[in-house]
């Protein structure tokens, strides 16, 4: 794996597989007066603003010690390092799974994932990482070893330093270890395709779902080009049209995801879908690895977080915004149980992308919302801030980074307000 | 009364120039009822100010920092770890007229609402939308909101639906210097530092919550409730393990023990059977399909553990009478002695059992009597040790009880508090946990969050990191049951437990 980033090389690269390792590589890079960003995985590497300075790359994947998983109790700790495809394989030997979602399950890492908030599909159900990070180990910009939370399922015993490293992007210290709180599999799951002609019917389905007597594990509204390759992919012969594809998720015991299955259709009959599917197995395996396909595969995209509503009608003038401007391919997923809109443009030239991306987060900006841009080329990065505003609290957020990072070594730059 | 007044008389008139006469509290005999919360220990403050608004709060803070005055936020003083007890002479900030609910918003699920609003009046407001807020302390008729985000409290429906901070969007605070700014918004997640996650919880020590916005949950289509009794807190031990390991989280799972039986007998005469032991509270939600299948399953687990009675409640009536004996249990406490002492501790969910039989140990070896009841299914244990305050040598037994209890919870691989807060109550107990780095980083953030004392702060303004409810937290800021004579060489923890 390559350890360059927005043009710099580190001159190091470290792969430390103990605690002691990690804790004296980073101080001592601290106190040598290098500048050290953090990998795990990669898959994540690239969001951020460039760096101010870049000299060596503390590479965790080889960090991954023994996973302690209390299935009785419903927890896990693990190291940074472990991927959480092999974290989830484990669990479900016992019937339990991570309760967050995660791309790329098969490169994330636990510490990227943390680090940098990652999400899926089902934070529609289940929220992000937040929620279910019970306790974490931190090592500081000077190989402080720390740790803060506990690892039974229910804590509160002092600052919630776990909560504040979640998303701070290895600005603050570096995620060694984390516990979290595990949910059961459920029994069964379904995943259900509905498409229709217009966005009005297919927010009004979703929103029924979202707000009805069961959360769907995950409810995603997809629209551009995207939603008729969803339909295709899930074997169902898409219309030619503009397309809202809705994909949802079920999950629990036989009789209950039956109901459910009755539940979401009619939803969508009384909606005029312009057409649906009870997806087999394979079928809904397809649907999703289109979205995750796409999201893998876009030259730009930008995660919103807002009320769920305001999403949708983002999604719509983001599309019109955009084509109007420029001959891009832009599709968007809403998962509306969250309120996250994803903003995927397939293929755009790099001279393009500063417009695009601006049109794209000015009408975002039109909401009460946050947004991070997680890909883009080089030339974005140049012009802007990657990460929404802050607003007010930019000034408490430079104290507290200061305080666990006087020297600036971790992430220089890279952070929400060029922290 | 001819006891002192604590603030000078300039205090007093700056702050009645913000509030009002009637909103300042500064005569010794009027501030008694403040120097105390749902905890044993006790401290007077200097004045009580009761703003109606964030901007008198923002000017009141102002005010005690050039007055040089420590702050303490208050709710409803329902605290059980001293954490509203106002050290250090305090100005009392009681948020208690701040009780609007501002916004509702039922197609995105939000409402905003100011931090004196009780818990419980919150779902009753969003009720007829359908929606309810999810955190539920058993304390919730009379706890607020802003305490609730103080101590990231949580209740019986914690255990599937998460506790606070799993709740709140977002948070306009009033910062050390009085400045008002928003961590977070109405959407799940914001740009920079989750700093709403780092605030909740913070027991008050950061700053002082004016706006909160938090998710509301849509009502489920079902709710079933049983209650079993067992002849052995074992065998209700293991249902609730059983429960858990067939893959079911139940929205709530609670459990009492014989001595918390009697206390609640009297009261609410349930008439639950002589020899039972331990009583469990078992409820499932949801879609009526999938609370029917959950529901087979616990009777199944609780019949093969040898269940000597189950009662059954779907209907909101017979629901509230089948809780109401968990619900009031605390308050009963009160029929079998005249004080209780409410420990909060974790263990995890398999150790249960065995801390259980520890707990009883520990009672016999310091002749102290205890009461159970908690939420089992969590691992969240509350031994209620019961005892007489005005006998000193009970006092002191009954502190000691705990902290070994809390010794126990943390050698089972635990924690201090699941839901009550660290306080007074537990800060001797914190090296249990954590060693000096990791308490050093947390204070760092206190550090971040007070600065440096404002520019125009005269001589002898509290000191760096300690301007709101100072003493509390950390090691060494304050005795617990100074007041029955407890002293810092009372107790001391004896060594650091590693989790790593
Ligand atoms: C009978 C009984 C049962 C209980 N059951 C439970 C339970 O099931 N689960 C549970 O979690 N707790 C329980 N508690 C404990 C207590 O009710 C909770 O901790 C509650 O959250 C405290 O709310 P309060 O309004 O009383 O806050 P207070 O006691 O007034 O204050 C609590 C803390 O929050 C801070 N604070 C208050 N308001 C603000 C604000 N606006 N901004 C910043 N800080 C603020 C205070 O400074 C203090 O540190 C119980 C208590 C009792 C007496």
């Amino acid at each position: 794996m390559s350890h360059s980033l927005d043009g710099f090389t580190p001159s190091t690269i470290e792969y430390p597989e103990t605690l002691e390792q990690l804790s004296s590589a980073l101080g001592s890079e601290h106190k040598a007066g290098k500048s050290v960003i953090p990998h795990g995985g990669g898959t994540r590497i690239g969001i951020g603003n460039i760096p101010t300075a870049y000299d060596t790359a503390i590479d965790l994947s080889k960090f991954t010690g023994e996973i302690e998983h209390e299935p009785g109790d419903m927890t896990v700790v693990a190291n940074a390092g472990v991927k959480i495809a092999t974290l989830n394989d484990l669990l479900a030997k016992e019937g339990q799974r991570l309760p967050f979602e995660i791309r790329n399950p098969s490169q994330a890492t636990v510490g990227g994932s943390v680090a940098s908030n990652a999400s899926g599909h089902r934070q529609s159900s289940t929220g992000g990482i937040r929620d279910w990070v019970i306790g974490m180990q931190i090592v500081l910009a000077d190989g402080t070893v720390t740790k803060s939370g506990g690892r039974v399922v229910k804590n509160v015993q002092g600052y919630e330093m776990h909560r504040l490293n979640t998303g701070a992007f290895g600005t603050l210290g570096i995620v060694s270890q984390a516990a979290f709180k595990l949910l059961p599999l459920p029994p069964e799951q379904q995943t259900i395709i509905m498409w229709f002609g217009n966005r009005e019917s297919a927010q009004d389905v979703g929103m029924s779902l979202v707000n009805g007597l069961f959360m769907p594990e995950a409810t995603s509204l997809i629209a551009g080009s995207l939603a008729n390759k969803t339909v295709t992919a899930s074997g169902e012969s898409a219309p030619t049209g503009d397309t809202w594809a809705l994909l949802v998720r079920l999950g629990g015991g036989v009789r209950s995801i039956e109901r459910q299955v009755n539940e979401v259709v009619g939803a969508g009959g009384a909606n005029s879908a312009t057409g649906y599917a009870v997806l087999s197995e394979s079928a809904a395996s397809a649907a999703w690895s289109a979205l995750d396909d796409a999201e893998t595969n876009a030259k730009l995209s930008v995660r919103m977080t807002s009320l769920p509503v305001a999403t949708m009608s983002t999604a719509e003038s983001i599309r019109s915004a955009v084509s109007s401007s420029a001959q891009s391919d832009v599709s968007t997923i809403c998962d509306l149980g969250f309120g996250a809109l994803t903003v995927l443009v397939a293929d755009t030239e790099d001279s393009d992308q500063v417009d695009i991306t601006n049109s794209i987060t000015s009408e975002i900006e039109k909401h009460p919302a946050s947004y991070v841009i997680e890909k883009c080329g080089l030339s974005v990065k140049q012009s802007r801030d990657v990460f929404s505003d802050v607003g007010s609290s930019i000034d408490l957020m430079k104290r507290i980074k200061n305080q666990y990072d006087p020297t600036n070594t971790l992430n220089p730059g890279r952070f929400a307000g060029k922290i | 009364m001819s006891s002192k007044t604590l603030a000078s008389s300039s205090l007093i008139s700056d702050l009645t120039n913000v509030v009002g006469d009637q909103y300042v509290v500064w005569k010794p005999e009027d501030l008694l009822v403040y120097e105390y919360d749902g905890s044993i220990d006790k401290a007077p403050p200097q004045a009580v100010v009761l703003p109606s608004s964030a901007e008198e709060v923002s000017q009141i803070v102002k005010i005690a920092n050039r007055h040089g005055a420590y702050i303490v936020a208050r709710g409803a003083g329902t605290s059980l770890s001293g954490g509203a007890v106002p050290l250090r002479n305090s100005v009392v900030i009681a948020l208690t007229r701040l009780t609007n609910l501002i916004e509702v918003d039922a197609v995105n699920r939000v409402a905003i609402v100011e931090p004196g609003m009780i818990n419980l009046h919150l779902s009753q407001k969003v009720s007829h939308l359908g929606l309810f807020y999810a955190p539920d302390p058993a304390s919730q008729k009379t706890c607020t909101i802003g305490g609730n985000i103080g101590e990231n409290a949580g209740g019986p429906h914690c255990l599937a639906l998460g506790v606070t901070t799993n709740h709140v969007l977002g948070l306009e605070v009033v910062l050390a210097d009085g400045s008002l700014t928003w961590f977070g918004g109405t959407q799940r997640e914001s740009s920079g530092y989750d700093l709403r996650g780092a605030f909740v919880g913070s027991e008050g020590t950061l700053g002082i919550v004016t706006k909160i916005a938090v998710r509301l949950l849509p009502k489920p289509e079902t709710i079933h409730s049983m209650l079993a009794a067992f002849t052995t807190m074992d065998a209700a031990s293991d249902t609730v393990s059983e429960i858990i390991a067939a893959g079911m989280v139940p929205s709530a799972l609670e459990m009492m023990d014989r001595n918390t039986i009697d206390a609640v007998e009297p009261f609410y005469h349930p008439g639950y059977p002589a020899e039972a032991q331990a009583v469990l509270i078992v409820e499932v939600d949801g879609l009526k399909e999938s609370v029917e299948e959950q529901t087979e399953t616990v009777l199944d687990i609780c019949n093969r553990n040898g269940a000597m009675e189950i009662r059954e409640a779907d209907d909101e009536e017979t629901r509230d009478k089948l809780w109401q004996t968990r619900k009031g249990a605390i308050g009963a406490y009160g029929t079998i002695a005249p004080t209780y002492y409410l420990v909060d501790g974790v263990v995890p969910r398999t150790k249960l059992r065995e801390v259980l039989q520890q707990v009883d140990q520990i009672a016999v070896e310091l002749d102290v009597t205890v009461a159970n009841v908690f939420h089992a299914g969590d691992g969240n244990i509350h031994p209620a040790i019961l005892f007489n305050e005005r006998n000193p040598e009970e006092v002191k037994q009954a502190i000691l009880a705990g902290a070994k209890i809390l010794e126990a919870c943390v050698a089972a691989g635990g924690a201090l508090s699941g839901e009550h807060g660290i306080g007074i109550e537990k800060q001797a107990y914190m090296p249990l946990v954590f060693n000096e780095d990791d308490l050093e980083a947390m204070s760092r953030l206190r550090t971040a969050f007070i600065g440096e004392s404002p520019e125009d702060a005269p001589i002898g303004v509290p000191s760096l990191g300690e301007r709101f409810n100072p003493g509390k937290v950390f090691p060494g800021g304050a005795v617990h049951g100074e007041a029955y004579g407890i002293t810092a060489e009372s107790f001391r923890p004896t060594g650091t437990q590693d989790w790593q």
